[in-house]
């Protein structure tokens, strides 16, 4: 037999290239949570021997920030991946003061604009977007109370116990919107919501996900806003990577190793043996994985994973975003009266695949020190079939959407780039997991410690589970987790209780009150019926009455 | 020839052993790497060992087993190594149960006698509907259907909701999504769903025994055909060698598995199932699309298990074996005969789905044994199934590199959004095979084949050796197993559905009272 592929002169074996260490803790996974799980540990216990292995050439996971050309000649630093804070992000806030980062907020005065159909946009400066009729608007209200009322029985950390738990979990998010809202516009606006904050299509969410996951952010609008106590409230200055960057260096970048994707981990009775791409074995007593679910698939696990975990896992697929920032030497468009803020989910349709145009929203991103910029995404759907265009085509479809509501100004801008994050290796896509319907009964094996494996990364949170807060929430509970077992000597009451309120605690996070404005409109249709009765009531008295006069 | 180095199949189920088969008779050279220490994957077919004194049940298969007409890659397969198929019985009632309540029936669907016609007449109704929509779903693109994006934002427990009027027509018709597709209806997209049963041709076919998917079976089980193959291939088959990572550039490939060993070739074809594509690191990574479709994918949850009798207590009774049930008190989901001629040993075949199997696998196996017994045990209500003769099973949801069983489903939104990747090369060196990537039956072995052997033909056809035009050939229909059609009961065929006939009554009398009416007033103005 001559057609033979296998030689040995091609045949590598494991490890040739192979060191071995030893450690206590090695970190798998060099985004915010696992630098925040490392940094947590040393702080602890600085004699604690630890290891981070991250399969890129750089830290920060899904943050990068990047320098672009503004209107000072000069660069200045933006942020490709995510970007902001809310005042109501315990964890994050105090990382940031930690590490002598500060914010600022984000510029929301002036019009926002929601676009809808080819051209078709309207303005509105309330928080909540004004769309279509009254009554889409009405409705979009009562929908959003409905929410709110029914996130306010469901825990992430026990979703099913809820009484209407399955029923949510049986449906998807589209049909519920369908359920409950009669209106496109209304429709419309929540599907472009879901779209930009999890990239991924309404139809493709288990409602009792989207559901859960509000809970821990005090709210369903809280995922969409820029106000107070919303998602949107805060930036950085200086950029989100700072984090990471910061971060490794209180570590100790010796102690970070770059470009190592990890292939398998291995456990026994006597400590966990990690292997990665190049062949390197590491062994350690615990093990932290601070990956996003889609990433852990790719990892071998002896004894493999408890079988409702791996099932999970192939029902927890990320999402779809692309994210683009383009600087201007002019903040126009506040000049103008907007605010950046713009919601889409219509536009010019491109020939072929494409049925709207590029924008899913877009927002004011400029500087701490004034360098004027909008940022934005293309999400999803909208994302995945504009990635297949032509770069340049896809930018001046992006700079034309945006002049239909500011004026010509767009087309000058100074610089612009994009990033499509499910081309980045290691991450796979942005921002979030989401799940499809029928597993949330087994959604607590994320977090859920296996032999000496824990679990961090923002999907293992129970706040702001997706969000950046939620990376540094699941890197600390991670942390102290490990510490109990390595240092139990260190371990404070405070500690545990920390660990039991995160892991067991089924009471729904605190629910900020529904604004008495939602409630109040509820009775709208009653004061509207009544008072309507009361005028023909009137009216017929005032007609027999008059009647009467004339006869 | 285009490039040096032979073709890598990974995957020695039965797709990725077609598409060798193919290539090695062209006179290709080809490695097939395998991550288990068997071949034949999703097939498993278990003979007696004398050491275990294991009693003579002859062979039985814990995988695939059942082929049937216009699956003809399969039947064609089959003849050409040499094995045969056999029928399976279908002269006796079927069993239809839930919450403790036993149906009998003969012909396709439940009569549902102990609440009214109306769950059958639902029932028939619901079914003719599917099938139409199933005819309107194109099974190469069915994310092109002319309803295909409403149909796939919706779930089949949405369409049953929608549609049927009676609980026990909506559970029968649940139950048949978990049978078909080891998926619950709420899991999964109604597009998905339609796109399936296009594939296995029709509501009537994939369930059918006679004349459909569940007709015949081959003698000395399926996992013969993958063993037969790798027997022709030889020395070309690596087992216990799981990819890790795959290297691509225009002119080449790299393949490294899980022990480190390297292997080069010029072209790739993947005959894995969707979700372990995951485990691989690819370089360059995997285009946005195909990413996002393999993490979409996730794939069923069943236990098989078969149990032994010395007599058949059911056929007895005048059943043929064959139970559904999906109430969610039953462990077993479904039910059918082991009968094999010649062989004095009578098997029941269980499926157990999603949850139960779950909650199962954690037991004992006598355990386990214990509650697949209760259940038939109500299921024939015959104390006889407390004592099985022997037992065998396979956790197909435990095996690490196939992921779960049957086959793969997609969540709402999936197939329309990420579908069109479902085949599509990456790259111009890696091909994509598996029954998920079929057009005739895929989750079956005859789509393992048909896509096995249409990869090979589009390395062939790389290799500039074929022309674009016989990449997809048309399988000619096996002589032996002919496509009769379906001889449907003149209810099923012309009565109206639920809505029709109510709005025609209303039409009706409506038309009557003002008929009436007008006489009386007639009559009375004379
Ligand atoms: C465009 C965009 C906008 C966003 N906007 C916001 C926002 O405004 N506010 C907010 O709070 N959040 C936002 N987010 C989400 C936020 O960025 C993430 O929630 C957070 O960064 C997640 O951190 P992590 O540490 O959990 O995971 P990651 O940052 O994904 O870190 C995981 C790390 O593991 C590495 N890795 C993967 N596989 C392996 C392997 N096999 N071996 C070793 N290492 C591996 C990866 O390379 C990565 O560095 C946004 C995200 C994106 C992409
Ligand atoms: C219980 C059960 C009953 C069924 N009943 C029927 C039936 O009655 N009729 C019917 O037609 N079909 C039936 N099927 C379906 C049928 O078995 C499958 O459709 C068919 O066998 C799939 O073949 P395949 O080659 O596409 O995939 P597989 O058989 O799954 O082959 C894939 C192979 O790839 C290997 N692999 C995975 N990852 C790697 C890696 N990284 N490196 C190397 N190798 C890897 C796996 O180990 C496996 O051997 C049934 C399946 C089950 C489980």
């Amino acid at each position: 037999m001559t057609h033979y592929a296998i030689s040995a002169s091609n045949c590598v074996e494991r490890g040739e290239k192979g060191m071995m260490t030893e450690t206590d803790v090695i970190i798998v996974g060099a985004g915010i949570s696992g630098l925040t799980a490392a940094y947590r540990l040393l702080r602890r216990d600085s004699s604690l021997r630890i290891l981070v292995l991250e399969a890129k050439d750089r830290v920060g996971g899904r943050t990068l920030t990047v320098p672009l050309k503004t209107s000072n000649l000069l660069t200045e630093q933006f942020d490709l991946g995510g970007q902001w804070v809310s005042s109501s992000q315990p964890h994050i806030l105090r990382l940031l003061q930690e590490l002598n980062l500060h914010t600022y907020p984000q510029y929301s005065a002036g019009c926002k604009v929601v676009l809808a159909g080819a051209t078709v946009f309207e303005k509105y400066s309330s928080s909540f977007p004004y769309f279509g009729s009254f009554y889409s608007c009405y409705e979009l209200r009562q929908f959003v109370l409905k929410i709110e009322q029914m996130l306010s029985k469901v825990t992430i950390v026990d979703p099913l116990k809820c009484i209407f738990a399955e029923e949510l979990d049986s449906i998807t998010m589209e049909t519920l919107l369908l359920r409950h809202l009669s209106t496109k516009a209304a429709q419309d606006i929540v599907r472009a919501a879901i779209r930009s904050t999890f990239g991924t299509e309404a139809s493709q969410l288990s409602a009792l996900y989207v559901i859960a996951l509000s809970n821990g952010t005090h709210g369903l609008l809280n995922q969409f806003s820029a106000s107070a106590t919303g998602a949107r409230e805060l930036r950085i200055k200086g950029g989100a990577q700072q984090i990471a960057l910061k971060l490794s260096a209180q570590i100790g970048n010796k102690l970070i190793i770059l470009n190592t994707p990890v292939t398998e981990i291995e456990q026994s009775e006597s400590g966990v043996q990690v292997t990665t791409q190049s062949g390197q074995v590491h062994r350690s007593k615990y093990i932290v994985v601070a990956l996003p679910p889609s990433e852990v698939l790719r990892i071998l696990f002896s004894p493999p994973l408890p079988l409702k975990h791996r099932q999970l896992l192939q029902r927890y697929p990320v999402g779809h975003l692309t994210k683009f920032v383009i600087t201007y030497p002019k903040a126009f468009w506040r000049e103008k009266g907007f605010s950046g803020e713009v919601f889409s989910c219509g536009g010019h349709e491109a020939e072929h695949i494409c049925d709207g145009g590029p924008i899913s929203a877009a927002y004011d991103a400029t500087t701490h020190d004034g360098q004027p910029a909008i940022a934005g995404y293309m999400a999803s759907k909208t994302g995945i079939e504009w990635s297949s265009k032509d770069p340049c085509h896809r930018k001046q479809s992006v700079l034309q959407t945006l002049s239909e509501f500011w004026g010509d100004w767009v087309h000058d801008p100074i610089d612009y780039v994009e990033k499509n994050w499910s081309d980045e290796t290691y991450v796979g896509g942005c921002p979030m997991h989401g799940t499809s319907p029928g597993v949330m009964g087994w959604f607590h094996h994320i977090r859920a410690s296996f032999g000496r494996i824990y679990w961090a990364g923002t999907e293992t949170a129970t706040q702001w589970c997706g969000y950046m807060d939620g990376a540094v929430q699941a890197g600390e509970r991670s942390a102290l987790e490990v510490l109990r077992e390595l240092r139990p000597e260190i371990v404070t009451a405070a500690d545990l209780q920390a660990i039991n309120l995160i892991l067991r605690s089924s009471s729904p996070v605190h629910v900020l009150p529904v604004s008495h404005v939602y409630r109040w409109t509820l009775c709208l249709p009653l004061v509207l019926i009544a008072m309507g009765w009361t005028a023909y009531a009137l009216r017929r008295h005032f007609w027999v009455v008059g009647v009467g006069r004339i006869a | 020839m285009s490039s040096k180095g032979p073709v890598i199949v990974i995957g020695a189920g039965l797709s990725g052993l077609s598409a060798a088969k193919l290539l090695h008779e062209r006179g290709v050279e080809v490695v097939v790497l395998e991550a288990n220490d068997r071949v034949g994957g999703r097939t498993l077919t278990l003979t007696p060992s004398a050491e275990a004194g294991d009693p003579q049940f002859g062979w039985v298969d814990l995988g695939a087993s059942y082929v049937g007409p216009s699956q003809n890659h399969v039947l064609r397969m089959c003849r050409e190594l040499g094995c045969e198929t056999y029928l399976c019985r279908d002269n006796h009632d079927s069993i239809y149960f839930s919450k403790g309540k036993q149906c009998r029936y003969s012909g396709s669907w439940p009569g549902f006698w102990w609440t009214s016609p109306l769950a059958a007449w639902d029932l028939r109704a619901t079914i003719r509907k599917l099938d139409d929509m199933v005819l309107q779903v194109p099974a190469d693109r069915p994310w092109q259907a002319p309803h295909a994006v409403e149909w796939d934002q919706i779930t089949v427990k949405d369409f049953l909701k929608k549609h049927c009027w009676t609980r026990d027509a909506r559970e029968f018709l649940e139950g048949m999504c978990v049978v078909n597709n080891t998926a619950q209806d709420h899991e999964m997209s109604l597009l998905f769903f339609l796109w399936y049963l296009r594939q296995g041709k029709g509501v009537h076919r994939i369930w059918a025994i006679k004349d459909g998917a569940q007709e015949r079976k081959i003698i000395g089980g399926s996992q013969q055909l993958s063993i037969k193959i790798a027997k022709k291939l030889g020395g070309r088959i690596h087992l216990k060698k799981a990819v890790v990572q795959i290297r691509h550039t225009d002119d080449a490939v790299m393949v490294k598995t899980l022990d480190g060993a390297v292997f080069n070739g010029s072209y790739v074809i993947m005959a894995i199932p969707p979700p372990a594509h995951l485990k691989i690191h690819f370089d360059p990574p995997l285009p946005s699309l195909r990413c996002g479709l393999i993490q979409r994918c996730p794939m069923g949850l069943v236990i098989k298990c078969i149990v032994f009798y010395n007599r058949e207590f059911w056929v007895e009774k005048g059943y043929n074996g064959f139970v559904s049930c999906m109430d969610g008190v039953e462990v077993v989901g479904n039910v059918g005969e082991d009968h094999k001629p010649g062989i004095s040993l009578y098997g029941l075949i269980c499926f157990i789905y999603g949850q139960h199997a779950i909650q199962l696998k954690d037991m004992e196996q006598s355990a386990r044994r214990d509650a697949v017994c209760h259940s038939l045990a109500k299921f024939y209500d015959s104390q006889e199934a407390l004592k099985p003769a022997h037992y065998v099973e396979k956790l197909w949801l435990e095996e690490p590199y196939i992921c779960g069983c049957y086959t793969t489903y997609c969540p709402p939104g999936v197939l329309t959004r990420f579908g069109p990747a479902i085949r599509e090369p990456i790259g111009s060196r890696i091909y994509i095979a598996g029954t998920e990537t079929a057009l005739q039956w895929t989750g079956y072995m005859n789509g393992a084949i048909e896509a096995g052997e249409r990869a090979a033909r589009e390395v062939l056809h790389a290799q500039g050796e074929i022309s674009s035009s016989d990449v997809w050939v048309t399988e000619p229909e096996f002589p032996e197993v002919p496509v009769v059609s379906l001889q449907l009961p003149w209810l099923e065929i012309c009565q109206p559905s639920i809505e029709t006939f109510l709005t025609i009554s209303v039409l009706i009398i409506g038309l009557l009272v003002g008929l009436s009416r007008w006489l009386l007033s007639t009559m009375y103005s004379r």
